[in-house]
Protein backbone atom coordinates (compact mmCIF):
# COMPACT_ATOMS: atom_id res chain seq x y z
CA UNK A 1 0.00 0.00 0.00
CA UNK A 2 1.41 3.86 -0.53
CA UNK A 3 -0.32 5.34 2.17
CA UNK A 4 -0.51 9.22 1.98
CA UNK A 5 -3.06 10.12 4.68
CA UNK A 6 -0.66 11.11 7.09
CA UNK A 7 -2.65 14.34 7.80
CA UNK A 8 -5.00 11.61 9.61
CA UNK A 9 -2.79 9.80 10.72
CA UNK A 10 0.78 8.55 10.50
CA UNK A 11 -0.10 4.81 9.78
CA UNK A 12 3.96 4.18 9.48
CA UNK A 13 5.51 4.73 12.94
CA UNK A 14 9.30 3.91 14.24
CA UNK A 15 9.40 0.10 15.27
CA UNK A 16 10.34 1.59 18.82
CA UNK A 17 6.64 2.98 19.38
CA UNK A 18 5.23 -0.64 19.37
CA UNK A 19 8.15 -2.05 21.34
CA UNK A 20 7.39 0.69 23.82
CA UNK A 21 3.79 0.59 23.89
CA UNK A 22 4.26 -3.28 24.04
CA UNK A 23 6.45 -3.14 27.32
CA UNK A 24 4.21 -0.23 29.18
CA UNK A 25 1.08 -3.05 28.85
CA UNK A 26 3.06 -5.32 30.99
CA UNK A 27 5.03 -2.99 33.72
CA UNK A 28 2.98 0.30 33.92
CA UNK A 29 0.14 1.36 36.25
CA UNK A 30 -0.66 4.99 36.00
CA UNK A 31 1.80 7.93 37.42
CA UNK A 32 1.03 9.29 41.13
CA UNK A 33 -0.67 5.81 42.65
CA UNK A 34 1.88 4.58 44.89
CA UNK A 35 5.75 4.31 45.78
CA UNK A 36 5.63 0.56 43.95
CA UNK A 37 7.17 -0.41 40.18
CA UNK A 38 4.80 -0.10 38.23
CA UNK A 39 3.78 3.30 39.31
CA UNK A 40 7.35 4.49 39.51
CA UNK A 41 7.88 2.96 35.56
CA UNK A 42 4.60 5.00 34.62
CA UNK A 43 5.86 8.19 36.23
CA UNK A 44 8.98 8.09 35.08
CA UNK A 45 7.99 7.11 31.55
CA UNK A 46 5.48 10.34 31.86
CA UNK A 47 7.85 12.61 33.40
CA UNK A 48 10.01 11.74 29.92
CA UNK A 49 7.29 12.42 27.59
CA UNK A 50 6.15 16.03 29.39
CA UNK A 51 10.42 16.69 29.06
CA UNK A 52 10.61 15.85 25.26
CA UNK A 53 8.01 17.70 24.71
CA UNK A 54 8.45 20.88 26.64
CA UNK A 55 12.03 20.84 25.13
CA UNK A 56 10.47 20.11 21.72
CA UNK A 57 7.83 22.95 21.87
CA UNK A 58 9.43 25.39 23.79
CA UNK A 59 7.46 25.09 27.13
CA UNK A 60 9.01 26.26 30.35
CA UNK A 61 8.09 23.94 32.63
CA UNK A 62 7.00 20.22 32.20
CA UNK A 63 3.84 20.80 33.93
CA UNK A 64 2.85 22.87 31.36
CA UNK A 65 2.62 19.52 28.98
CA UNK A 66 -0.56 17.80 29.49
CA UNK A 67 -1.18 14.50 28.04
CA UNK A 68 -4.72 14.46 26.16
CA UNK A 69 -6.59 11.77 24.34
CA UNK A 70 -5.76 13.90 21.11
CA UNK A 71 -6.33 17.13 19.66
CA UNK A 72 -9.52 17.59 19.42
CA UNK A 73 -9.47 17.33 23.48
CA UNK A 74 -6.95 19.64 24.09
CA UNK A 75 -9.12 22.50 21.95
CA UNK A 76 -12.10 21.58 24.02
CA UNK A 77 -9.98 21.99 27.07
CA UNK A 78 -8.50 25.19 25.99
CA UNK A 79 -11.86 26.77 24.53
CA UNK A 80 -13.75 25.77 27.62
CA UNK A 81 -11.00 27.39 29.46
CA UNK A 82 -11.52 30.71 27.55
CA UNK A 83 -14.62 30.89 25.86
CA UNK A 84 -18.11 31.15 28.06
CA UNK A 85 -21.41 32.30 26.92
CA UNK A 86 -21.43 35.46 24.99
CA UNK A 87 -17.55 35.80 23.77
CA UNK A 88 -15.95 37.15 21.14
CA UNK A 89 -13.87 34.75 19.31
CA UNK A 90 -11.82 35.32 16.24
CA UNK A 91 -11.08 32.46 14.26
CA UNK A 92 -9.36 31.96 10.46
CA UNK A 93 -11.11 30.49 7.89
CA UNK A 94 -9.67 27.33 7.79
CA UNK A 95 -10.40 26.06 10.97
CA UNK A 96 -11.38 22.22 11.55
CA UNK A 97 -14.59 20.55 13.42
CA UNK A 98 -12.59 20.66 16.17
CA UNK A 99 -12.53 24.06 16.79
CA UNK A 100 -16.07 24.96 15.18
CA UNK A 101 -18.38 22.33 16.80
CA UNK A 102 -17.45 23.46 20.95
CA UNK A 103 -17.45 27.17 19.83
CA UNK A 104 -20.74 26.80 18.59
CA UNK A 105 -21.79 24.49 21.57
CA UNK A 106 -21.17 27.53 23.80
CA UNK A 107 -24.64 29.80 23.77
CA UNK A 108 -23.97 33.42 22.28
CA UNK A 109 -20.72 33.17 20.67
CA UNK A 110 -19.93 36.26 18.26
CA UNK A 111 -17.74 34.34 15.99
CA UNK A 112 -15.73 36.78 13.73
CA UNK A 113 -14.09 34.08 11.12
CA UNK A 114 -11.01 35.60 8.61
CA UNK A 115 -11.56 34.31 5.11
CA UNK A 116 -8.61 35.66 3.11
CA UNK A 117 -7.84 33.91 0.34
CA UNK A 118 -5.60 30.90 0.04
CA UNK A 119 -2.08 31.14 0.88
CA UNK A 120 -2.53 34.69 0.51
CA UNK A 121 -0.25 35.71 4.30
CA UNK A 122 -0.50 39.24 4.17
CA UNK A 123 -3.98 39.76 3.68
CA UNK A 124 -4.41 37.38 6.48
CA UNK A 125 -2.48 39.42 8.66
CA UNK A 126 -4.25 42.08 7.71
CA UNK A 127 -7.19 40.66 8.53
CA UNK A 128 -6.52 39.54 11.44
CA UNK A 129 -5.36 43.38 12.55
CA UNK A 130 -8.25 44.56 11.31
CA UNK A 131 -10.78 42.19 13.54
CA UNK A 132 -8.33 42.32 16.81
CA UNK A 133 -8.93 45.96 16.90
CA UNK A 134 -12.17 45.72 17.87
CA UNK A 135 -11.26 43.03 20.75
CA UNK A 136 -12.12 39.74 21.70
CA UNK A 137 -12.16 37.26 24.20
CA UNK A 138 -10.14 34.73 22.59
CA UNK A 139 -8.90 33.84 18.91
CA UNK A 140 -8.07 30.63 17.43
CA UNK A 141 -5.90 29.44 14.82
CA UNK A 142 -5.15 26.54 12.60
CA UNK A 143 -1.04 26.81 12.30
CA UNK A 144 -1.35 24.57 8.87
CA UNK A 145 -4.68 23.99 6.51
CA UNK A 146 -5.60 20.44 6.73
CA UNK A 147 -7.19 20.35 3.60
CA UNK A 148 -4.74 22.47 2.04
CA UNK A 149 -1.67 22.60 3.91
CA UNK A 150 -1.32 26.60 3.84
CA UNK A 151 0.94 27.36 6.54
CA UNK A 152 -0.91 30.24 8.15
CA UNK A 153 0.89 33.30 9.45
CA UNK A 154 0.72 32.12 13.18
CA UNK A 155 4.03 34.29 14.32
CA UNK A 156 2.10 37.31 13.14
CA UNK A 157 -0.71 36.65 14.44
CA UNK A 158 0.17 35.86 18.02
CA UNK A 159 1.96 38.63 18.05
CA UNK A 160 -0.88 40.72 16.94
CA UNK A 161 -3.23 39.00 19.47
CA UNK A 162 -0.33 39.67 22.25
CA UNK A 163 -0.70 43.39 21.41
CA UNK A 164 -4.47 43.52 22.03
CA UNK A 165 -4.06 41.21 24.88
CA UNK A 166 -6.37 38.63 23.31
CA UNK A 167 -5.15 34.58 24.33
CA UNK A 168 -4.89 32.78 21.38
CA UNK A 169 -5.21 28.97 20.97
CA UNK A 170 -3.28 27.45 17.93
CA UNK A 171 -4.21 24.46 16.40
CA UNK A 172 -1.11 22.80 15.76
CA UNK A 173 -2.55 19.71 14.24
CA UNK A 174 -0.36 19.62 11.31
CA UNK A 175 2.38 21.26 12.46
CA UNK A 176 3.75 19.92 15.32
CA UNK A 177 6.98 17.89 14.58
CA UNK A 178 6.93 19.16 11.39
CA UNK A 179 7.44 22.95 11.47
CA UNK A 180 9.04 24.70 14.08
CA UNK A 181 6.67 25.42 16.96
CA UNK A 182 6.94 27.22 20.30
CA UNK A 183 4.84 28.28 23.10
CA UNK A 184 7.19 30.50 24.89
CA UNK A 185 8.13 32.34 21.34
CA UNK A 186 4.26 32.62 20.27
CA UNK A 187 3.02 33.55 23.82
CA UNK A 188 0.16 31.44 23.01
CA UNK A 189 -2.47 30.64 25.76
CA UNK A 190 -2.72 27.08 24.70
CA UNK A 191 -1.30 25.05 21.59
CA UNK A 192 -2.99 21.63 20.91
CA UNK A 193 -1.66 18.80 18.96
CA UNK A 194 -2.08 15.48 18.15
CA UNK A 195 0.16 12.63 19.29
CA UNK A 196 -0.91 10.33 16.62
CA UNK A 197 0.17 12.46 12.97
CA UNK A 198 3.61 14.54 13.07
CA UNK A 199 4.84 13.13 16.50
CA UNK A 200 4.42 9.79 15.11
CA UNK A 201 2.73 8.37 18.49
CA UNK A 202 -0.59 6.36 18.89
CA UNK A 203 -3.98 7.06 18.09
CA UNK A 204 -5.53 8.55 21.45
CA UNK A 205 -2.69 10.51 22.10
CA UNK A 206 -2.30 14.05 22.13
CA UNK A 207 -0.95 16.94 23.78
CA UNK A 208 -2.13 20.37 25.04
CA UNK A 209 0.69 23.22 26.15
CA UNK A 210 -0.58 25.82 28.73
CA UNK A 211 0.46 29.32 28.55
CA UNK A 212 -2.43 30.32 30.73
CA UNK A 213 -5.33 29.35 33.51
CA UNK A 214 -7.24 26.81 32.99
CA UNK A 215 -10.83 25.29 32.76
CA UNK A 216 -11.26 21.40 33.51
CA UNK A 217 -13.49 19.80 31.34
CA UNK A 218 -13.17 16.60 32.84
CA UNK A 219 -13.25 16.00 36.85
CA UNK A 220 -12.09 12.98 38.58
CA UNK A 221 -9.19 11.22 40.79
CA UNK A 222 -5.90 12.27 39.77
CA UNK A 223 -3.81 11.09 42.20
CA UNK A 224 -3.49 14.05 44.64
CA UNK A 225 -5.30 16.19 47.12
CA UNK A 226 -8.05 13.13 47.61
CA UNK A 227 -9.53 15.33 50.29
CA UNK A 228 -10.59 18.25 48.15
CA UNK A 229 -14.11 17.70 46.06
CA UNK A 230 -12.22 19.77 43.80
CA UNK A 231 -9.94 19.25 41.31
CA UNK A 232 -6.20 20.16 42.06
CA UNK A 233 -5.31 23.98 41.12
CA UNK A 234 -1.78 22.43 39.31
CA UNK A 235 -1.09 21.42 36.54
CA UNK A 236 -1.02 18.58 35.06
CA UNK A 237 -3.29 17.40 37.55
CA UNK A 238 -5.80 19.85 37.05
CA UNK A 239 -6.59 18.72 33.36
CA UNK A 240 -5.80 15.04 33.77
CA UNK A 241 -8.26 13.40 35.25
CA UNK A 242 -8.60 9.50 35.84
CA UNK A 243 -6.05 6.69 34.60
CA UNK A 244 -3.86 7.05 32.40
CA UNK A 245 -3.13 5.85 28.70
CA UNK A 246 0.36 4.47 29.56
CA UNK A 247 1.11 2.47 26.43
CA UNK A 248 0.08 5.55 24.13
CA UNK A 249 2.29 7.86 26.47
CA UNK A 250 5.29 5.41 26.30
CA UNK A 251 4.48 5.47 22.54
CA UNK A 252 3.86 8.86 22.02
CA UNK A 253 7.53 9.26 24.31
CA UNK A 254 9.04 7.39 21.63
CA UNK A 255 7.41 8.77 18.38
CA UNK A 256 8.50 12.12 20.41
CA UNK A 257 12.48 10.93 20.34
CA UNK A 258 11.98 9.86 17.30
CA UNK A 259 11.01 13.59 15.44
CA UNK A 260 13.70 14.84 17.55
CA UNK A 261 16.28 12.79 16.38
CA UNK A 262 15.42 13.43 12.46
CA UNK A 263 15.11 16.97 12.99
CA UNK A 264 11.87 18.74 12.28
CA UNK A 265 13.54 20.92 9.34
CA UNK A 266 14.54 17.45 8.21
CA UNK A 267 11.05 16.01 8.24
CA UNK A 268 9.75 19.20 6.34
CA UNK A 269 11.81 19.36 3.65
CA UNK A 270 11.02 15.58 3.31
CA UNK A 271 7.70 16.23 3.10
CA UNK A 272 7.62 19.53 1.02
CA UNK A 273 9.79 17.58 -1.65
CA UNK A 274 7.30 15.40 -2.01
CA UNK A 275 4.42 17.55 -2.05
CA UNK A 276 6.18 19.24 -4.93
CA UNK A 277 6.69 16.51 -6.68
CA UNK A 278 3.34 15.48 -6.88
CA UNK A 279 2.61 18.70 -8.05
CA UNK A 280 4.56 19.04 -10.53
CA UNK A 281 3.37 15.83 -11.99
CA UNK A 282 -0.32 16.40 -11.38
CA UNK A 283 -0.22 19.86 -12.88
CA UNK A 284 0.58 18.31 -16.17
CA UNK A 285 -2.55 15.71 -16.00
CA UNK A 286 -5.58 16.71 -18.19
CA UNK A 287 -8.36 17.95 -15.79
CA UNK A 288 -6.45 18.60 -12.72
CA UNK A 289 -6.90 21.28 -10.28
CA UNK A 290 -4.54 21.84 -7.92
CA UNK A 291 -4.52 23.99 -4.54
CA UNK A 292 -0.84 25.04 -4.40
CA UNK A 293 1.23 27.53 -3.17
CA UNK A 294 3.78 28.18 -6.57
CA UNK A 295 5.97 29.72 -4.36
CA UNK A 296 5.96 26.71 -1.52
CA UNK A 297 6.43 29.91 1.03
CA UNK A 298 3.43 28.75 2.54
CA UNK A 299 2.87 24.99 1.42
CA UNK A 300 3.39 22.33 3.92
CA UNK A 301 3.36 18.51 3.37
CA UNK A 302 -0.27 18.38 2.33
CA UNK A 303 -1.65 19.05 -0.95
CA UNK A 304 -5.25 19.34 -2.30
CA UNK A 305 -6.39 18.41 -5.86
CA UNK A 306 -9.62 17.24 -7.64
CA UNK A 307 -10.05 15.86 -10.92
CA UNK A 308 -12.76 17.91 -13.52
CA UNK A 309 -15.56 15.69 -13.83
CA UNK A 310 -14.87 12.84 -11.65
CA UNK A 311 -16.25 12.29 -8.17
CA UNK A 312 -13.56 13.16 -5.29
CA UNK A 313 -14.95 10.43 -3.46
CA UNK A 314 -14.86 8.06 -6.45
CA UNK A 315 -11.01 9.09 -7.71
CA UNK A 316 -10.36 8.01 -3.94
CA UNK A 317 -11.88 4.65 -3.92
CA UNK A 318 -10.34 4.20 -7.19
CA UNK A 319 -6.87 4.79 -5.58
CA UNK A 320 -7.64 2.57 -2.47
CA UNK A 321 -8.92 -0.30 -4.90
CA UNK A 322 -5.02 0.56 -6.38
CA UNK A 323 -3.65 0.55 -3.25
CA UNK A 324 -3.56 4.16 -2.32
CA UNK A 325 -4.37 5.79 0.26
CA UNK A 326 -5.85 9.22 0.36
CA UNK A 327 -8.60 11.09 1.92
CA UNK A 328 -11.23 12.44 -0.13
CA UNK A 329 -14.13 14.77 0.64
CA UNK A 330 -14.41 17.81 3.25
CA UNK A 331 -12.03 16.44 5.61
CA UNK A 332 -14.09 17.70 8.58
CA UNK A 333 -13.14 21.33 7.49
CA UNK A 334 -16.42 22.65 5.86
CA UNK A 335 -15.18 25.85 6.70
CA UNK A 336 -11.89 25.86 5.11
CA UNK A 337 -13.73 24.16 1.92
CA UNK A 338 -15.80 27.71 2.27
CA UNK A 339 -13.45 29.99 2.09
CA UNK A 340 -11.53 28.50 -1.07
CA UNK A 341 -14.84 27.10 -2.74
CA UNK A 342 -14.28 23.64 -2.89
CA UNK A 343 -17.22 22.98 -0.37
CA UNK A 344 -19.66 21.62 -3.16
CA UNK A 345 -17.17 18.78 -3.85
CA UNK A 346 -14.64 18.72 -1.72
CA UNK A 347 -11.28 17.99 -2.54
CA UNK A 348 -8.68 14.95 -2.93
CA UNK A 349 -5.91 15.37 -0.46
CA UNK A 350 -2.82 13.69 -0.27
CA UNK A 351 -0.25 13.64 2.67
CA UNK A 352 3.31 11.59 3.08
CA UNK A 353 5.33 11.43 5.93
CA UNK A 354 8.93 11.19 6.94
CA UNK A 355 8.76 7.68 5.47
CA UNK A 356 6.96 7.91 2.10
CA UNK A 357 9.43 7.78 -0.71
CA UNK A 358 9.65 9.68 -4.06
CA UNK A 359 9.19 6.40 -5.73
CA UNK A 360 5.62 6.20 -4.07
CA UNK A 361 4.44 9.66 -5.29
CA UNK A 362 5.72 8.33 -8.75
CA UNK A 363 3.42 5.12 -8.41
CA UNK A 364 0.39 7.40 -7.24
CA UNK A 365 0.90 9.96 -9.82
CA UNK A 366 0.72 6.94 -12.61
CA UNK A 367 -2.53 5.15 -10.26
CA UNK A 368 -4.00 8.86 -11.22
CA UNK A 369 -2.94 8.77 -14.51
CA UNK A 370 -4.75 5.65 -15.39
CA UNK A 371 -7.92 6.26 -13.41
CA UNK A 372 -8.44 9.78 -15.26
CA UNK A 373 -7.44 7.74 -18.67
CA UNK A 374 -9.81 4.75 -17.95
CA UNK A 375 -12.64 7.63 -16.84
CA UNK A 376 -12.25 8.88 -20.35
CA UNK A 377 -13.39 5.86 -21.94
CA UNK A 378 -16.77 6.10 -20.76
CA UNK B 1 15.74 13.06 62.09
CA UNK B 2 18.08 14.33 59.28
CA UNK B 3 15.87 13.92 56.67
CA UNK B 4 13.75 16.91 54.93
CA UNK B 5 10.59 16.61 53.06
CA UNK B 6 9.71 19.19 50.87
CA UNK B 7 6.74 19.08 49.87
CA UNK B 8 5.60 19.58 45.80
CA UNK B 9 2.48 20.51 44.44
CA UNK B 10 2.04 17.15 42.22
CA UNK B 11 3.88 14.27 41.23
CA UNK B 12 5.33 15.71 38.40
CA UNK B 13 6.33 18.83 40.60
CA UNK B 14 7.86 16.76 42.41
CA UNK B 15 10.16 14.88 39.78
CA UNK B 16 10.66 18.17 38.64
CA UNK B 17 12.58 19.07 41.77
CA UNK B 18 14.20 15.72 42.36
CA UNK B 19 15.31 15.88 38.85
CA UNK B 20 16.77 19.22 39.48
CA UNK B 21 18.53 18.34 42.79
CA UNK B 22 20.02 15.43 41.40
CA UNK B 23 21.14 17.33 38.25
CA UNK B 24 23.01 19.24 40.82
CA UNK B 25 24.35 16.72 42.43
CA UNK B 26 21.86 16.78 45.85
CA UNK B 27 20.40 12.86 46.37
CA UNK B 28 16.52 13.33 46.31
CA UNK B 29 14.20 10.77 46.48
CA UNK B 30 9.90 11.55 45.79
CA UNK B 31 8.26 10.22 48.43
CA UNK B 32 4.31 10.18 49.23
CA UNK B 33 3.42 12.53 51.64
CA UNK B 34 2.74 10.77 55.30
CA UNK B 35 -1.05 11.60 56.56
CA UNK B 36 -0.99 15.12 58.49
CA UNK B 37 1.35 16.20 56.48
CA UNK B 38 -0.40 17.57 53.81
CA UNK B 39 -4.12 18.50 54.81
CA UNK B 40 -5.29 17.76 51.11
CA UNK B 41 -4.43 14.11 51.12
CA UNK B 42 -2.28 11.53 48.87
CA UNK B 43 0.55 14.68 48.38
CA UNK B 44 4.23 14.03 47.25
CA UNK B 45 7.17 15.46 48.07
CA UNK B 46 10.84 15.29 47.84
CA UNK B 47 12.97 13.78 50.48
CA UNK B 48 16.56 15.28 50.82
CA UNK B 49 18.97 15.11 53.82
CA UNK B 50 19.23 17.95 56.25
CA UNK B 51 22.86 18.92 55.53
CA UNK B 52 21.60 19.94 52.50
CA UNK B 53 18.81 21.77 53.19
CA UNK B 54 19.55 25.33 52.57
CA UNK B 55 21.90 24.41 49.30
CA UNK B 56 18.71 22.57 48.17
CA UNK B 57 16.24 25.40 48.35
CA UNK B 58 18.56 27.89 47.18
CA UNK B 59 18.77 25.49 43.73
CA UNK B 60 14.82 25.39 43.83
CA UNK B 61 14.24 28.63 44.32
CA UNK B 62 17.30 29.72 41.23
CA UNK B 63 15.28 27.52 38.94
CA UNK B 64 12.31 28.95 39.70
CA UNK B 65 10.53 25.87 41.33
CA UNK B 66 8.26 26.47 44.38
CA UNK B 67 7.90 24.54 47.31
CA UNK B 68 4.99 23.93 48.86
CA UNK B 69 6.43 23.47 52.25
CA UNK B 70 9.33 21.76 54.01
CA UNK B 71 8.90 19.19 56.69
CA UNK B 72 11.09 17.15 59.27
CA UNK B 73 10.10 14.31 62.02
CA UNK B 74 11.27 15.18 65.33
CA UNK B 75 10.92 11.95 66.79
CA UNK B 76 6.98 11.68 67.07
CA UNK B 77 5.36 13.84 63.76
CA UNK B 78 6.21 15.21 60.82
CA UNK B 79 6.53 18.83 61.41
CA UNK B 80 6.97 21.85 59.19
CA UNK B 81 10.13 24.11 59.87
CA UNK B 82 11.58 26.93 58.12
CA UNK B 83 15.09 27.00 56.85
Amino acid sequence: MIYLDAAATTLEKPSQVARAMAEAVQTMSSPGRGRYPASRCAEETTFRCRNEAAELFGVPSPEQVIITSNATHGLNIAMHSLVKPGSRVIISGYEHNSVLRPLHAVPGVELVIIDAPLFDREEMTRQWKQALRQGADAAVCVHVSNVFGYVLPIKEIADLCRCHGVPLVVDASQSAGVLPLSLRELGAAFIAMPGHKGLYGPQGTGLLLCGTDTEPLLRGGTGSASRSREMPEELPDRLEAGTHNMPGIAGLLEGIRFVRRCGTEQIAHHEQMLVRRAAEKLRKMDGVRLWYDETGSSQSGVLSFAVEGLDCEEVGEALAEKGVAVRAGLHCAPLAHQTVGTQEKGTIRLSPSVFTSGGQIDSFCRCLQGIIRDSARF
Amino acid sequence: MDVLLLMAGSITHAQRMAAMLENRGLRASIARAPAGVDPRGCGYGVKIRRAYGTQALDVLRHAGIKVRGIYQHDGEAWREVEL
